[in-house]
């Protein structure tokens, strides 16, 4: 007899044949299935290997997109494949895309929202969303869902990648591969669900006070132009910068929001306007708002990923986790280097021990756990399944 | 931290203004409030009223729970879902009047002073907004009624003058069918009605020429009216009421026809060249055609047509096919009736004619007679400039027994007219069945050819059939090419078969005559042969017996008185017997009528009849047999009659030859009231006078004599 709940990962590099297959086969360890999560490099043989899971899937729930990176316990890759099934009668699913998304955001996020199940004998719940990550207000993704869940509902989920090609980036759902979509599952579980936010960077020297800002685009700080603030915060001439410059300095100085309880939200500047003299993020920095320009090192950012996982299981009560889910920001993968990625990992299961883990590395992370907002940058989202 | 605090309502007042609604920007406001304060639920309660929420499941807001809290400055808690029960900010609201802005978050409890301060800044904004949008929502809906109520207008307005345009449309109907009504009231002539209808429909539509045309069979129209509208150009139009068109395919009328329903043709581009023919010869540019629909059936169809000759030729508008249509059928039924009153009237004057000339077949009038009634009659009924009567004749020529023509012309009564060349005549001669033709032609001493120089262009005839064998050909000529109205020779037909049965009659009746006469010289030759034989053998031979008794007689010796006594009488008897013998002999045929004709004999007779007789007999010299035979025999006959019933005390005869014809009359002064049907004496006669295609009259009121005139033909008939 099956569990109750299951949860197992499959993984396959995507270049090798039958890799859905594979991947699916090595997830599928029970037949009663109830949703697929599939997080995959942007592959020429999309198609195919959706095909391949579905082949061996049939009908179960699918969702995922693609990455910049995908993370297993066995480490981060690259050109890979990962599937990661939950199964059993614990678990009761609804799925739902909306596809152009961008016309509507709110919209979007409500219509992806309204998929959660709410089973009376499956108290615990979580929205798992992913989003084109090239999508510039991802609030008012949240917005929208947020209006139909209410504060009881968690969310949880990573915005797409390209493996930074920046150009593209894609959804999956059912058989379908879409672009510029919102993709969820609403998952209702008998087990409990634990949800852990952590970025590990530190507000350094005077805060900022947004005086002037668009969608996605930071125009003023302190009532002067936002770039030259803000690299004279970090003791670089204006005159000197040149937008190459700007985005080896913007990887690893994001700004960070200051929120009334936890941890600073983190922004990350994308590029910026040397015309206009502003800076331009991938999400909303709100007129009004002090800003604090944020620094982090390995040691910190290693630190946050074991604070994300533990706090993550708290809610747990004690109970062992089923499997873990991560999202992991790409820009931590920028600062922790190549080696550093493997050493999270690590990190990461010598918390979770030989439970599966499965995740990618995200342009954009969502997790709501207090409060409305629910978009977060340079951040590792974690949720524990049990 | 006030820089802080005002560029935080700022932003707040940025996203709260940029909503479109009063709605959207309570929405707007509860978010951003929330997002700001990083509270899980915010909310504007007005009453029981929830104006708007956030941090409630999709329309879940416990209005009941958010009501109760009031601004009384008592800590309310509310519940905060997955999370528990909170304190509760709560802010007042300019407006909505009585509302309250309330706002709870997880983590530390309660607001500090700043936030308190940027909360009551937000509730201030959210009222301004909101009271602002309201407004405009006002502003917007008076807008958008007044909008409404400005199409609304508009429409109405269009509406309106769609109506009187209509009406005005209507009205011009009206008056257009109250023309055509007059006219069909007044029991105008069809074609007249017909021009009414070709005009008005025409100006109905603005068009410039309104038509009328009647579909026959074979294809073929014909135009019953044309109509120029707008110009009084009908006479410069090439096409005449009257004139049959074939129905080409493709062409608006063929449409109509197939159809059943209006058409229109506003392109002549890439028709069949007879159609562009038409275009060319009419000039038109567009044309709409309606069907008029008689008794069910398509009848014929009334169209309208823009002409290129107008400036700037456009297609006739749209939705001008139903309006023809809409006029077209409510003048189908007066055309119906003028069509009907005028097959009426076509009728009425077919069965008299054919009455007419059914009286003559009857009658037993001669056949020429017969010819010439009929040849007239359908000249006028067919409204032909000429009607004949031909017969075939066996070396493959006709001869045309009768004709009837307009004044103007004279069709000659000639015989020998070769079939050469196109006639109807050769076409009926050679199909046995009806023809027609547009194009008469043919030499000189041909049918065709001798209709042709009378000025005759086409012709319909049907074959007269006696007895199964093709007799002859009855025709009609008119002087126009495609003259010949529809169905013209099925009426042909109808007064052939009439002639047919009357020359079928007039054979039987020349049969029988001469039957007849063939009856009376035998008989005639047979009391000729009695009387010879008689006179040859019984009566030579009595004569000879009477002889040699006179012989004997004288022979006898004296004294034998007695003997001789006896002799003599027995002589005497004997020459009694020759005299009776002789007047026997006589009395079959008078031998003094084979030997010293009519003359002598009825003096012979009148010498020996018991009623004195005058006769009055001109030089008639010898006559034919027959005629003799007949003369004497009913004189004899006559007079007899006189003496034995009709108690007369003098008999008439007077006998004389006028042209070639015997008359004879005899008028006694007897009782009168001779009657055929009662004795065959009178019957015989009549028998004798029929076979030789005499007349006899008889005149014979009682009490008033006799009196008989007979007329003899001294030549056959």
């Amino acid at each position: 007899m099956p569990p109750n709940r299951w949860f197992a990962v499959g993984t396959a590099d995507t270049s090798a044949g039958d890799a859905g297959g594979h991947a699916a086969d090595a997830a599928l360890i029970h037949d009663d299935a109830k949703l697929l999560i599939v997080f995959c490099s942007p592959a020429e043989n999309l198609p195919d290997l959706i095909g391949q899971i579905r082949s061996r899937s049939g009908g179960v729930p699918l969702i995922g997109c693609t990455t910049a990176g995908e993370i297993t316990a066995k480490g981060p890759r690259d050109s890979s494949l990962v599937v990661t099934a939950l199964g059993g009668d614990g678990f009761a699913i609804g799925t739902a895309a909306v596809a152009g998304a961008s016309e509507d955001l709110r919209g979007a996020g409500a219509r992806a929202a309204r998929c959660l199940p709410s089973p009376p004998d499956h108290p615990h719940r979580v929205l798992l969303l992913f989003t084109d990550g090239l999508t510039t207000d991802q609030d008012e993704i949240v917005r929208g869902a947020y209006s139909v869940l209410g504060a009881s509902v968690p969310m949880v989920g990573g915005c797409a990648g390209d493996g930074l090609k920046m150009t593209r980036t894609l959804q999956f759902h059912g058989d379908d591969i879409l672009a510029d979509s919102v993709v969820a599952a609403g998952i209702a579980s008998t087990g409990p669900l634990g949800i852990g936010v952590r970025h590990g960077w530190r507000a350094v020297g005077e805060p900022m006070l947004v005086t002037g800002s668009g969608p996605a685009r930071v125009e003023s700080l302190d009532d002067r132009p936002a770039l030259d603030v803000y690299l004279e915060h970090l003791g670089v001439e204006p005159g000197r910068a040149d937008p190459d410059v700007l985005t080896g300095l913007a990887l690893t100085n994001p700004i960070g929001l200051s929120r009334h309880s936890g941890e600073e939200q983190v922004r990350f500047i994308t590029s910026a306007d040397f015309e206009r003299r502003s800076l331009t993020c991938n999400a909303q920095v709100p007129e009004g708002s002090l800003v604090w320009l944020m620094e982090g090192d390995a040691g910190a950012v290693l630190e946050a990923t074991d604070a994300a996982c533990s706090s993550s299981l708290a809610p747990l009560e004690g109970r062992p986790p089923l499997g873990m889910l991560a999202f992991d920001c790409v820009a931590r993968r920028g600062v922790l280097g190549d080696q550093g990625i493997v050493k999270e990992v690590s990190r990461v299961t010598d918390v979770t021990g030989d439970m599966p883990l499965a995740g990618f590395y995200s342009y954009g992370e969502i997790a709501r756990t207090h409060g409305m907002r629910g978009h977060h940058n340079y951040t590792l989202v974690v949720l524990s399944v049990a | 931290m006030s820089a802080r605090f005002t560029q935080q309502l700022v932003g707040f007042l940025g996203a709260v203004w940029s909503a479109r609604t009063e709605a959207s920007a309570g929405l707007t406001a509860v978010e951003r409030a929330a997002e700001t304060l990083d509270a899980e639920v915010a909310a504007i309660v007005c009453g029981e009223h929830v104006v708007a929420a956030v941090g409630y499941p999709e329309g879940a807001a416990p209005a009941g729970e958010l009501s109760l809290v009031v601004l009384d400055g008592a800590v309310h808690e509310i519940t905060i879902p997955g999370i528990g029960a909170r304190p509760a900010a709560c802010v007042s609201l300019d407006y909505p009047p009585g509302a309250t802005f309330i706002l709870a978050r997880s983590g530390p409890p309660g607001l500090r002073a700043d936030e308190g301060a940027l909360l009551r800044g937000m509730a201030r904004v959210t009222s301004m907004a909101m009271r602002t949008q309201h407004l405009l929502d006002d502003e917007r809906a008076a807008r958008e009624k007044s909008d409404r109520q400005a199409t609304e207008n508009a429409r109405l307005l269009t509406e309106l003058t769609q109506r009187q345009e209509r009406l005005t449309e209507l009205a011009s109907e009206q008056a257009a069918l109250r023309r055509v009504a007059t006219l069909v009231a007044a029991q105008a002539a069809a074609d007249r009605i017909f021009a009414a209808v070709a005009e008005e429909a025409g100006r109905l539509l603005q068009a410039d020429m309104g038509m009328v045309v009647k579909f026959g069979p074979e294809g073929c129209m014909t135009v019953q009216a044309i109509q120029a509208i707008w110009t009084k150009a009908e006479a410069e139009f090439p096409l005449r009421v009257g004139e049959r068109l074939p129905v080409e395919e493709g062409s608006m009328a063929a449409q109509v026809l197939r159809s059943g329903r209006p058409s229109r043709r506003d392109t002549y581009r890439g028709v069949s060249i007879r159609l562009a023919k038409l275009r060319d010869r009419l000039g038109l540019r567009s044309t709409i055609g309606a069907p008029i629909m008689v008794g069910g059936r398509i009848w014929g169809l009334v169209s309208v047509s823009v002409l290129s000759s107008r400036p700037e030729p456009g297609p006739l508008p749209a939705g001008s096919e139903q309006r023809l249509a809409d006029f077209t059928e409510l003048l189908a039924t007066a055309i119906s009736n003028a069509q009907a009153r005028s097959d009426l009237a076509r009728l009425a004057e077919e069965q008299a004619a054919l009455r007419r000339v059914a009286t003559l077949v009857a009658t037993g009038v001669p056949p020429a007679e017969l010819f010439d009634a009929v040849t007239l009659e359908m000249r006028l009924l067919l409204n032909a400039g000429a009607a004949s009567l031909m017969r075939y004749e066996a070396d493959g020529t006709v001869t045309v027994l009768a004709a009837s023509s307009d004044p103007g012309i004279r069709v000659p009564l000639l015989s020998h007219l070769t079939l050469e060349g196109r006639s109807v005549t050769a076409a009926v001669l050679s199909s046995g069945r009806t023809a027609r033709t547009d194009d008469l032609e043919g030499p000189p001493g041909s049918v065709g050819g001798t209709f042709r120089d009378l000025g005759m262009r086409s012709a319909a005839g049907a074959p007269i059939v006696v007895e199964g064998g093709l007799w002859g050909v009855i025709l009609a000529h008119w002087r126009d090419a495609q003259a010949v109205p529809p169905g013209t020779e099925d009426r042909i037909a109808q007064f052939t078969q009439l002639v047919a049965t009357a020359i079928s009659n007039a054979a039987s009746q020349a049969q029988l005559a001469a039957s007849r006469a063939r009856i009376v010289a035998t008989a005639d030759e047979t009391r000729r042969r009695i009387e010879r034989d008689l006179h040859d053998g019984i009566q030579q031979r009595l004569v000879t017996l009477a002889l040699e008794l006179r012989t004997v007689q004288g022979a006898v010796p004296p004294g034998q008185a007695d003997l001789l006594a006896t002799m003599s009488h027995a002589g005497d008897q004997l020459i009694s017997i020759l005299d009776e013998l002789r007047e026997i002999s006589h009395g079959v045929h008078p031998a003094i009528l084979s030997q010293s004709g009519l003359g002598p004999a009825l003096r012979s007779l009148a010498r020996r009849t018991s009623v004195p007789t005058v006769l009055d007999i001109g030089a008639i010299g010898r006559l034919p047999q027959p005629v003799e035979a007949a003369a004497y025999y009913i004189v004899s006959e006559a007079l007899t009659n006189a003496a034995k019933h009709a108690n007369a005390t003098v008999v008439h005869v007077d006998l004389d030859i006028k042209d070639t014809t015997l008359r004879l009359s005899i008028n006694d002064d007897g009782d009168g009231g001779a009657d055929p049907a009662r004795g065959s004496g009178i019957i015989g006669l009549i028998d004798r006078v029929d076979a030789l295609g005499g007349k006899l009259m008889l005149h014979s009121p009682p009490g008033e004599g006799t009196s008989l005139v007979i007329e003899l033909p001294l030549e056959p008939g």
